[in-house]
């Protein structure tokens, strides 16, 4: 079997497991810096998604000022190209981080760069909630809370698990680009140690991981979406 | 006297919007009695929810009076703006139901927890909750099927669903806007009668909205007609029905008023020197005489019915006929004595009315 692998991907076994350049280290890379910056990135672009809703015209709290805030914010940081967003927040990410360089830098680009495209996500998912529902809620003397979290969130369940997972898919795209940064793993491997040393099996074997990657985030999220849905039986 | 639950002031209700300014519902006044059965109808666009969703402020008005049980919600002139505050406001919607023409359920909790969830603030134990919960559901027939999603029922069912969820803090109000409008008419006529047993068993008032005037006939006892954002038209059930004075109203009522602007479409009525025309109106309870001959035989005047009909208003029979009655004068007027006696509800139709057409004063 390993001299299979060693005939037919000979660069890919050259990598080795672990060390610099390992395989190891780069999978794992790949998901500490998906996980991260969806965390932050998806925190903040939930808090904007909901904001732009109910501060909206016909939204429960509607205020112009705050929601053109929240709308400019989100329509500035989509404008800019993710991969001169890495270059731009530089500075930033060497506040915040105390460096510019490397897996960790890149959680704070990553962040800015997937969270409005969040924000819009959530926007629609919860847009999507009838407004009958909601004033049949203030109908029965539903408080604010109430019609956050048992309205809004838990009516467009299924739909955030959705737009949750295609942004996951996103992410993982943007972390192959954070390479540039030096910031390692999967896509890293991919550009680096495989397209740059002509080893083509290293670039194949790097793409298949990250296609099992999102496979996988699309399978649990199709999943998690259906057993979450009530709306179409 | 009876007491006036609602009370909408001088309502108007203007939307602002880019380039025009929409006049919804202008200088409407609508004063309901409790235990009323108040009929709203009027064509789409007419300002009917607009106006009925002033009654708990889900549409703040532009200006006007709202009070609700005594309590005054919303007064506007033209120094001052009072608007109740938003934890009262939510404590008085609780005793205002509502239901809807798409039910409006949340449709990812079971049915017991759609209602369960109007109960969140009630001080009740959740214990408490969810019994109460399971006994209103069990009051519109839908014992057994707590655990169901909406998607899983029938649309009468949600709507029974969305009635027990207005229910749940025992409102003294029920406003239906268009309630049965998406509903079949077999669940239409159960949807309408579970209401009026509300009624009558809760004394519950409601303020049902429609533009199916079978659905008004069947259970209220006042109407109001809109068109425009202003009411022109209101009255009791019968009153309307028989004498309704606006074309509009008579279009919507159909049957014996609907007459009318037939006639004045066709201009059937041309009448000779000595003839007249009548609407008689009579419950079937009071007619029990072949009127007809008996106007023929003992006083001499023919009666030639130009149009007749009946219809059925809260359960109890209405007949109407519209009738050329021809004769002496003086044989006439004691035809119409005799009508009269038996307890037959006469109105003079002017022949002006009929060629003309408008209001049949
Ligand atoms: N939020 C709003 N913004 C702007 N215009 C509105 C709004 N709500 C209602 N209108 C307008 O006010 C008028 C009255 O609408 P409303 O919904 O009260 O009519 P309706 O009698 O209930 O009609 P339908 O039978 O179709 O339900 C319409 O011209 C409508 O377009
Ligand atoms: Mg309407």
């Amino acid at each position: 079997m390993s001299e299979l692998f060693a005939k037919y991907l000979p660069n890919v076994v050259f990598q080795g497991w672990t060390g610099d350049g390992g395989w190891l280290p780069a999978i794992g890379q790949t998901l500490y810096m998906t996980f991260w910056s969806a965390l932050f990135g998806g925190v903040l672009g939930f808090i904007f998604g909901i904001g732009l809703v109910l501060t909206d015209e016909d939204g429960i709290s509607a205020n112009r000022g705050l929601f053109s805030f929240f709308d400019k914010v989100v329509s500035l940081f989509r404008a800019i190209p993710f991969i001169i967003l890495l270059a731009f927040i530089a500075p930033l990410t060497n506040l915040i981080v105390g460096t510019q360089i490397g897996t960790t830098a890149a959680l704070v680009p990553l962040s800015l760069g997937i969270f409005p495209f969040y924000a819009r996500q959530v926007q629609v998912a919860l847009k999507s909630v009838d407004q009958g529902i909601i004033e049949a809620a203030q109908s029965v003397g539903a408080t604010f809370s109430d019609i956050v979290f048992d309205v809004y969130l838990r009516e467009a369940r299924s739909e955030l698990i959705r737009i949750t997972t295609v942004t996951l898919i996103s992410l993982i795209g943007l972390t192959a680009m954070a390479g540039a940064i030096g910031a390692g793993g999967l896509g890293n491997m991919a550009i680096a140690y495989g397209y740059n040393r002509f080893a083509n099996d290293t670039t194949f074997v790097a793409t298949l991981l990250v296609l099992i990657l999102v496979i996988i985030v699309q399978l649990v999220g199709d999943f998690l979406a259906k057993i979450f849905n009530h709306k179409n039986a | 006297m009876s007491e006036e639950i609602i009370k909408l002031d001088k309502i108007n209700v203007t939307f602002e919007q880019k380039n025009k300014r929409i006049d919804a519902v202008k200088e409407v006044t609508l004063h309901v009695n409790k235990g009323d059965i108040y009929g709203v109808v009027g064509y789409s666009g007419a300002g009917k929810s607009t106006l009925v969703r002033v009654i708990n402020l889900l549409q703040l008005p532009t200006s006007g009076r709202v009070e609700i049980g005594g309590a005054v919600l919303y007064q506007k002139d033209e120094q001052t703006e009072n608007i109740i505050d938003t934890k009262t406001l939510r404590e008085k919607r609780r005793k205002i139901g509502m239901i809807f023409q798409h039910f409006n359920l949340l449709n990812e909790q079971t049915i017991i927890q759609n209602v369960a969830f109007a109960l969140k603030h009630s001080g009740l134990k959740e214990k408490e909750i969810q019994e109460k919960a399971q006994n209103l559901l069990n009051l519109v027939g839908l014992d057994g099927r707590e655990n169901s999603y909406p998607v899983q029922l029938s649309g009468g069912q949600q709507q029974r669903v969305a009635i027990a969820r207005a229910l749940a803090n025992d409102p003294e109000i029920l406003i239906s806007d268009e309630a049965t409008s998406a509903l079949d008419p077999k669940n239409t006529i159960q949807i309408l009668d579970l209401l009026k047993d509300l009624n009558a068993k809760l004394g519950l008032t409601v303020v049902l909205i429609t533009h199916e005037m079978d659905a008004v006939k069947r259970i209220a006892n006042k109407v109001a007609v809109m068109d425009s954002g202003e009411i022109v038209e209101r009255g009791d059930l019968l009153q309307i029905f028989t004498n309704a004075k606006e074309k509009i109203t008579r279009e919507f009522i159909g049957g014996s008023a609907k007459a009318i602007a037939t006639l004045q479409d066709y201009q059937l009525a041309k009448l000779q020197q000595d003839e007249q025309i009548f609407q008689l109106t009579y419950s079937d309870k009071n007619v029990s005489e072949p009127i007809l001959i008996r106007l023929y035989k003992d006083f001499g005047v023919e009666a030639n019915i130009i149009y007749s009909n009946i219809e059925v208003l809260r359960g109890t029979p209405v007949g109407t006929l519209f009738v050329i009655i021809k004769g002496s004068l003086e044989n006439q007027k004691q035809a119409l004595e005799y009508l009269k006696s038996q307890r037959i509800i006469i109105t003079k139709i002017s022949e002006q009315t009929l060629v003309e057409g408008g209001s049949a004063k």
